[in-house]
């Protein structure tokens, strides 16, 4: 966990070098109304770049804009990613967060400046996103107790979870600084931020609804019901089932990806999802088990059984010694292939870290 | 006219004086505003120097409760795999050499075999001399612990080996590390005086590790492992059943296997 924006230690190059999609950016502009900037390290990746979409976008109406902004910033200091927690710093700070009021908020351990229920909110969102262990039923059952109500409570674990996702993948791609933190940075734009600062909250404000995707089964599908007709349900449907279909990463690996990052953090029901999914593939349950169980498997060839090994490492991480590892994973492998496996393992780690969804009660 | 002019410049001097001392004061309470700034920036980046040196073994959530409480009772039974590993007759080894030359060959050997523990989810306990122990297991859980010990000894061992041809050329005397492993259940927890804080492992699992350690000795093996650990071990690994034997403080003797190679392909241990 990092305290302050300097104490985070970050690999200065990209794994990838960007590669922009003027065709791709023009879309997403009419779509959201700006490109985000991650989206060029994920081309040609299409379920990616539509994932790093709802990423930008607001899809949790049920969670106060401020709210959603802290919790992203709370779950960037845990995993220690620089990019996005340079980035909601200074988002904060444009929305009128004072430079005293962030600090207090990175030194303070018990968030005891929040009222109660954002409180909570932001403790439960730090538990989602370390998952050591995950929430429980009783975190569930506090804040249901505290007034939220199981829709307010499924979006803030997404948020936490979708901040997870996304923290590993800033991490693992060693994204550079936002630009929003040179914007933030800028005397003359701190001079106009009292008249700007309206505009710009104005701007996260819009919730982003999309048409959800045919009904989807894979790894993953339980989860989807406890959005009930949130935006963020149709979200994550059409990411999960855009990474699904895709066809640059066997079935077999997507799964087991999922299934190990299941095992890893001791969500049994995502296991047996995965191992549903790979019965559909064609293994049989004992070869399941030996591949979880040992992590190596006669049906694997060593690149995916490399993937295996990778996604492990994600889970919990310090966050130099995974980017070292990404790096050593990289090398030799083209950039589709690369980015997708990346991405696959970022959102089997916050889909995991959603699973206390699951046991609602 | 002559008054009013003395009185005048008299009012003057006295508010050129009283700016003067204001400025004076502000400047001094700036400069205080700034020592205590820096002051409060270093106790800042001490705390979290701290928090960083400590949560390398310690849970987050008991970092945080032992920064805002000074204790932590958030003691927990877990289950861990316990890795010992101590250099052959560095005692006679220690009488023959250098105090400085000493210390080199011991700080070359923690760099190599401590760097493989942590590549392979370990965590290290605790320097005992030339010992090292090391946790798989905790803080976060890891359903593949024994897996990455094992894992862990053999890249540790190959790291020493390397270390020697390193030792060789320098016509310095090389090691001899032999590793014990074993798996059970613990009580993890930060235990110590309120000066002198430790997240650390306690059971019976440790010192049965350090028995299994000992072993080595008696069986002439590198590695061994207890039945504990034996099932996390698939196909690619080379594994002995020994004889069991008695160590102090079990009433039954104790199965052991030895570790004796590896097939195919595990990070650095190939």
């Amino acid at each position: 966990m990092a305290y302050s924006l300097d104490q985070v230690d970050w690999c200065d190059v990209p794994l990838i070098p960007p590669m922009p999609d003027p065709v791709w950016e023009r879309e997403s502009t009419k779509r959201l109304g700006f490109t985000s900037n991650t989206a060029k390290y994920l081309t040609p990746v299409r379920w990616m770049l539509r994932a790093d979409e709802f990423m930008q976008a607001r899809v949790t109406p049920n969670v106060p804009v401020d709210l959603s902004k802290l919790i992203g910033l709370v779950v960037a200091m845990d995993n220690s990613c620089r990019h996005c927690y340079g980035a909601f710093r200074s988002m904060l700070k444009i929305m009128g967060y004072s430079e005293g009021m962030v600090r207090k908020l990175e030194e303070s351990l018990t968030l005891k400046e929040f009222p109660k229920k954002d409180r909570l909110a932001l403790e439960f969102a730090r538990k989602v996103s370390r998952s050591a262990p995950r929430p429980s039923a009783a975190d569930y059952r506090e804040l249901k107790s505290a007034g939220f109500s199981p829709l307010e409570i499924a979006e803030i674990a997404y948020l936490a979870a979708n901040s997870a996702s996304g923290n590993r993948l800033a991490t693992l791609l060693a994204l550079p600084n936002d630009p929003l933190e040179e914007v933030e940075a800028n005397w003359f734009n701190k001079l106009k931020r009292p008249f700007t600062r309206k505009e710009f909250r104005a701007s996260l404000s819009p919730v982003f609804r999309s048409a959800p995707p045919a009904a989807y089964a894979g790894p993953g599908a339980g989860i989807l019901k406890a959005f009930e007709d949130s935006p963020a349900r149709a979200a994550l449907a059409t990411v999960l089932s855009g990474a699904w279909e895709s066809e640059i990463t066997p079935k077999r690996v997507k799964a087991l990806i999922f299934g190990v990052v299941a095992r890893s953090l001791g969500c049994q029901a995502c296991e047996g999802e995965a191992a549903e999914a790979l019965q559909h593939e064609g293994w049989t349950q004992p070869e399941i088990e030996h591949v979880m169980t040992y992590m190596n498997s006669e049906k694997l060839d060593p690149f995916e059984l490399k993937a295996l090994r990778f996604a492990r490492e994600t889970v919990h991480y310090q966050t130099r010694r995974v980017q070292e590892l990404a790096q050593n994973f990289a090398a030799g492998l083209d950039r589709e292939v690369l980015i997708e496996i990346v991405g696959l393992v970022c959102y089997a780690n916050g889909l995991v870290r959603m699973s206390v969804l699951l046991h609602r009660c | 006219m002559l008054g009013a002019t003395a009185r005048w410049i008299g009012v003057a001097t006295s508010s050129l004086l009283a700016n003067a001392a204001l400025l004076v004061a502000l400047s001094r309470l700036r400069k205080r505003a700034e020592l205590l700034t820096v002051a409060r920036e270093k106790a800042a980046l001490d705390l979290q120097n701290l928090q960083q040196a400590f949560h390398q073994f310690a849970p987050q959530r008991v970092v945080e409760e032992v920064i805002k409480q000074g204790v932590s009772t958030s003691g927990e039974t877990r289950e861990v795999t316990v890795l010992f590993a101590d250099i052959v007759e560095f005692t006679a080894m220690s009488e023959t050499l250098g105090p400085e030359t000493l210390v080199r060959i011991l700080n070359g050997y923690f760099e190599a075999t401590c760097t493989a523990v942590m590549h392979h989810g370990g965590h290290i306990a605790n320097f005992l001399g030339d010992g090292i122990m090391a946790i798989f297991g905790a803080p976060e859980s890891n359903p593949w612990q024994s897996l990455d010990a094992v894992v862990a000894a053999l890249s540790m061992q190959k790291a020493v080996r390397k270390y020697n041809e390193e030792l060789a050329r320098q016509s310095l005397p090389t090691l001899d590390v032999r590793i014990g492993v074993h798996k059970g259940t613990v009580v993890a927890g930060v235990v110590g005086s309120t000066e002198n804080l430790e997240y650390t492992v306690i059971g019976d699992v440790v010192n049965t590790a350090a028995r299994i350690e000992n072993l080595t000795r008696k069986h002439g093996v590198d590695i061994l492992i207890s039945a504990e650990v034996r099932p996390a071990l698939d196909g690619r690994f080379e594994v002995r059943e020994l004889p069991p034997e008695y160590v102090k403080g079990k009433a039954d003797p104790i199965v052991t296997f030895a570790v004796e190679g590896f097939r195919g392909e595990f990070g650095d241990v190939d």
